[in-house]
């Protein structure tokens, strides 16, 4: 053979291997266009209003596995979480994925682990896990994001059934291990966390849920009927535990403080939480999801004080009196009245509860006005959230739901355990279920479990993510609103919080003037974008913006030449930042 | 056993007894003054006494019982503070069938030892043999509600099985298919098991011994669909439902009975079976209930309001029909005329947690914030002292009376 021929072969080699590169990638963007058409023309040839972005297109193939044996054991159907957070301070989303590991009961035969993903910001995402150092290890459930150093970097407590991992933020990419040093290792079963700061005192202290006492010397076999089988056991059968609560002392250490108040006495099957402001007194609330026995409402009395006032403020039972299985939960004034109301999901039958406040620290459930209670009388819940999704400036409301019994359906005709999402959208007085309009997403039914909420990709829209037990996450872009104008806001205190969490933020544009709570938590094992979107609907510019800081400043200000259509920065007491 | 050995052992357990046939209630309250005791005996007493319980034991377990409790009845003669004793005693005469015996020794028992599940359990199920039904139910209950039997499954789930069948027969039917429908669960499909939850889904108020031989095929198939319901076997239930429909279209509480099976997965079907029921029985309370209820569940109340109504006219004794129309009034905004309901409730049944419940939401929404809170705090201690004895204390939460000590390690 002579070197010419060789050449020619070898050229030849490689303009077949260019040809077949080039016919793969044509391949792909036909398939993916092919996609975008299917979806497009099923609706009406609009995208939908949340597109399901699938792992070949964002780069994100991290599977949840959720260990299922043939014990069942509890533990395997309660997870997954995950986060939006800018982890790196880029200004775009990063995502953080809480996967199980080995524990009494459990030992993988492959290597599993968490997953952080840095945003690429071309709507892809690269596995950075390794290289920021937080792939977990524990038998992960939920994680909270937090900002506890005020140091401009957010940090990460990642939940657990065995010992919880706070991540302490290292401003280069990376991440310690720092759960020890900072005297937050709570034993035991910590599912959802939430960081908000009850003393005002500038800092972010911490609220651990704690569940049920559990363990392999615990483990209770349920279901060995005629089936033979094992399923999940209703948390009934295991003895309730009590919530934590630690105080940050403002040198990297915190201090559990629940005890001895009623956080400490109050013995629950915690799932989910979020910190809020029910009395609008200035001071964070939690209300706890409890599942199978009653949620709590704790209200912060100042000086320590706590008072949980589930049962007289009509959110911890059922209107007959029962406790139900409380488990995502969330608040935001909904209806506009400048007081916070609540959600709780819980498990098919009980239907969901959408809590009015009453404004006297009582509440009324309005689920079934607002179409909540019969779309989910055959639902589970658990990751959900109010947000303006289509930024018309009106608290919407999504649910993720997915039944918690793999067998169920061997023993019901209707409950499924794979289950579809919900999107309900605010009409001004009432919410109404547009789930059928939204994309083909809401006809597919998942095993759902955590939701986080972030703008992943900038354009002033919120996305979502929802993590899926033994699945795959399904990141879905929010395509909706488009001709609404927004104002992203990201918060930066400097006497108070750093993550400004408990601020008030109100603001006018067109005709409408609207308010809205910092809160944080919320959801189930998740944590949202620390970013605040002001849907402004049809006006093109906002006519005024005020920010009253929590305290110790709960300095009011207030901005009149604010830009739209785009993020910007407030940093307490000194005004916009450049961006 | 010789006529002289149960002479003996009948004397010598009526001079030892320390309660009478009272209602287990003061029984209870009488035999928790008693003080615990040491034996008392002098070493040689003592050797002696040692021997007998080992020769006792040994006895019963071989199987020599006639012996063995003669040696009890010795042993228990020199201490007479033996539990053991009085348990073997008692749980030997129960299997004997000599009830009346058994329950002396199971009596002294408890007079030494008020909080032994076993015993108020094997108490109630003397009391069953003996016909004594009130009495055994009250027992068997307050044994599961210490939750401390022998772990024997074989004898928890007699006594079970007796509270599931005596709940039946005293008309507590949601009750007893609660206590009853584990047997399903577990796939115990015995015949006992069958006919005992027939007779709890038609409503009739008898023990299996005294069911009416005419319906006993109907029972039977009833019993067979509510085993399938149980056992959450959706198909079979559902197939056992229809035959059983197409063989007894007419008969009073069949469609009652489908439509609870249906109320979980399809309530607009069950609503339609409830609706079916009243035709044949127009004054069926339950049905009207189910209906209220469910249209209470739907935030329906001017729906619900006719069937609560109804329900009340038709059983104003009842405490659940006055729940049903209290709460509808009080939705409506008729909170004067809710209260009133919701009071007689509670006079009627002060031990309903639900009762108190509802009340409590009345007193609040008429800005009675003591009268609420009085009853609120009423609804925690029953609704803790009814779950525990469902389904155990760790079904309870809520805020502990004590910090501290009683919280659980972490």
């Amino acid at each position: 053979m002579s070197n010419e021929t060789r050449y020619h072969r070898t050229g030849s080699r490689n303009l077949l291997l260019v040809l077949l590169l080039l016919f793969l990638l044509a391949s792909l963007w036909v398939s993916r266009l092919g996609a975008v058409i299917r979806v497009a023309a099923q609706n009406g040839g609009a995208a939908p209003t949340f597109e399901e972005i699938p792992p070949s297109a964002s780069g994100i193939t991290w599977v949840h596995d959720n260990a299922m044996s043939e014990q069942r054991y509890l533990p395997e159907t309660l997870g997954p979480g995950c986060a939006f957070l800018d982890y790196d301070n880029d200004g775009w989303m990063d995502i953080y994925l809480v996967n199980y590991g080995a524990c009494d009961f459990f030992k993988p035969t492959r290597p599993i682990r968490n997953a952080l993903y840095h945003n690429n910001r071309d709507g892809t995402f690269t596995d950075v896990t390794e290289k920021a150092g937080v792939p977990g290890g524990t038998f992960g459930m939920g994680v909270a994001v937090g900002d506890y150093d005020n140091d401009g970097w957010p940090d990460m407590i990642v939940t657990a059934y065995g010992k919880c991992t706070l991540y302490h933020n290292n401003r280069n990419g990376t991440f310690s291990d720092v759960t020890d040093k900072a005297g937050v290792a709570a034993p035991g079963w910590t599912t959802s966390a939430v960081w908000f700061d009850y003393d005002n005192d500038g800092r972010l202290d911490l609220f651990l849920c704690s569940f049920v006492q559990y363990g392999l010397n615990k483990h209770i076999f349920c279901g060995d009927n005629k089936l033979g089988r094992h399923y999940y056991c209703i948390p009934r059968v295991f003895n309730p535990s009590s919530s934590l609560l630690f105080h940050n002392n403002g040198d990297g250490t915190f201090t559990e403080t629940g005890k001895g108040t009623d956080i400490e006495r109050a013995l629950g099957k915690a799932l989910g939480v979020v910190a809020t402001d029910i009395n609008n007194d200035g001071l964070m609330d939690l209300f706890v999801a409890s599942d199978t026995v009653q949620n709590f409402l704790f209200v912060n009395r100042g000086n320590g004080k706590w008072e949980e006032i589930g049962l007289a403020s009509e959110v911890g039972f059922s209107a007959n009196g029962q406790p139900r299985s409380g488990m995502g939960v969330d608040s935001a004034d909904f209806d506009g009245d400048g007081w916070q109301d609540l959600f709780v999901a819980n498990v098919d039958q009980e239907m969901f509860s959408l809590y009015k406040n009453n404004k006297d620290e009582t509440f009324t459930d309005v689920a079934r006005p607002n179409e909540v209670a019969a779309a989910t009388r055959l639902l589970s819940g658990w990751g959900l959230k109010f947000f303006d999704y289509d930024n018309d400036g009106k608290i919407d409301l999504f649910l993720a739901n997915g039944h918690p019994d793999d067998m169920i359906e061997q023993y019901s005709g209707q409950v499924k355990y794979a289950e579809p999402l919900l999107l309900f959208r605010n009409e001004g007085d009432h919410l109404v279920n547009v789930s059928d309009k939204s994309g083909p997403v809401f006809k597919k039914d998942f095993p759902a479990r955590g939701l986080a909420v972030g703008d992943y990709n900038n354009d002033g829209r919120l996305d979502l993510l929802v993590v899926n037990n033994g699945k795959a996450p399904v990141l879905l872009r929010n395509n909706a609103g488009k001709d609404n104008h927004w104002v992203g806001l990201k918060l930066q205190g400097t006497k108070c919080n750093r993550d400004a969490i408990g601020a008030r933020i109100s603001w006018s544009a067109g005709s409408a003037t609207r308010s809205r709570l910092k809160t944080s938590g919320g959801s189930y094992l998740s944590a949202h974008d620390v970013r605040e979107v002001l849907g402004l609907g049809k006006a093109t510019k906002l006519d005024w913006l005020e920010i009253k800081w929590p305290a110790p400043s709960g300095k009011l200000e207030r901005f009149t030449d604010v830009p739209v259509d785009k993020y910007i920065t407030i940093v307490e007491g000194k005004g916009l930042a450049a961006n | 056993m010789t006529a002289t050995t149960a002479r003996f052992i009948v004397v010598f357990i009526a001079v030892f007894s320390v309660t009478l046939a009272a209602p287990a209630q003061q029984r209870r309250a009488t035999q928790r003054k008693q003080p615990a005791s040491q034996s008392g005996l002098d070493p040689q007493q003592q050797a002696a006494f040692n021997k007998l319980s080992q020769q006792a034991d040994a006895a019963r377990e071989g199987g020599r019982l006639d012996e063995a409790i003669q040696l009890y009845i010795q042993g228990l003669q020199l201490n007479p503070k033996w539990k053991d004793g009085w348990w073997y005693v008692g749980s030997i005469l129960y299997d004997r069938d000599s009830y009346s015996d058994a329950r002396e020794a199971l009596r002294n028992l408890l007079g030494l030892d008020d909080k032994n599940g076993s015993a108020w359990a094997l108490l109630g199920l003397c009391e069953f043999g003996l016909r004594n039904y009130d009495q055994a139910l009250s027992d068997i209950q307050y044994a599961r509600t210490l939750g401390n039997m022998i772990s024997s499954k074989e004898f928890v789930n007699v006594a079970r099985y007796h509270a599931g069948i005596l709940m039946t027969r005293a008309g507590q039917f949601e009750l007893g298919y609660e206590a009853l429908r584990d047997f399903a669960r577990e796939g115990n499909e015995s015949p006992s098991v069958i006919e005992a939850l027939g007779l709890n889904i038609l409503r009739m108020p008898f023990l299996p011994a005294e069911a009416p031989p005419d319906r006993r095929e109907l029972i039977l198939m009833a019993g067979r669909a509510a085993f399938y319901q149980a056992a959450r076997r959706v198909q079979e239930a559902e197939r056992a439902f229809k035959e059983l429909l197409s063989r007894y279209p007419d008969v009073p509480n069949v469609h009652y009975a489908y439509g609870v099976y249906l109320l979980i997965d399809s309530p607009d079907a069950a609503l339609d079976e409830f609706r079916r029921e009243l035709q044949i029985s127009p004054d069926n309370v339950p049905a009207l209930l189910q209906i209220g209820f469910e249209y209470i569940k739907r935030n329906d109340f001017e729906n619900a309001r006719p069937y609560a109504q109804k329900a009340v006219d038709a059983a104003p004794n009842l405490f659940a029909t006055h729940n049903a129309l209290g709460r509808v009034l009080l939705e409506l905004g008729k909170v004067g005329e809710a209260i009133k309901e919701l009071e007689i409730g509670v006079k009627q049944a002060p031990d309903s947690p639900e009762m108190r419940f509802a009340l409590a939401r009345a007193y609040a929404r008429a800005g009675r914030k003591e009268d609420a809170a009085r009853e609120r705090a009423k609804f925690l201690e029953l609704d803790k002292q009814k779950r525990t004895e469902r389904s155990g204390p760790q079904s309870v939460g809520g805020i502990e009376a004590k910090p501290a000590d009683k919280n659980p390690p972490r």
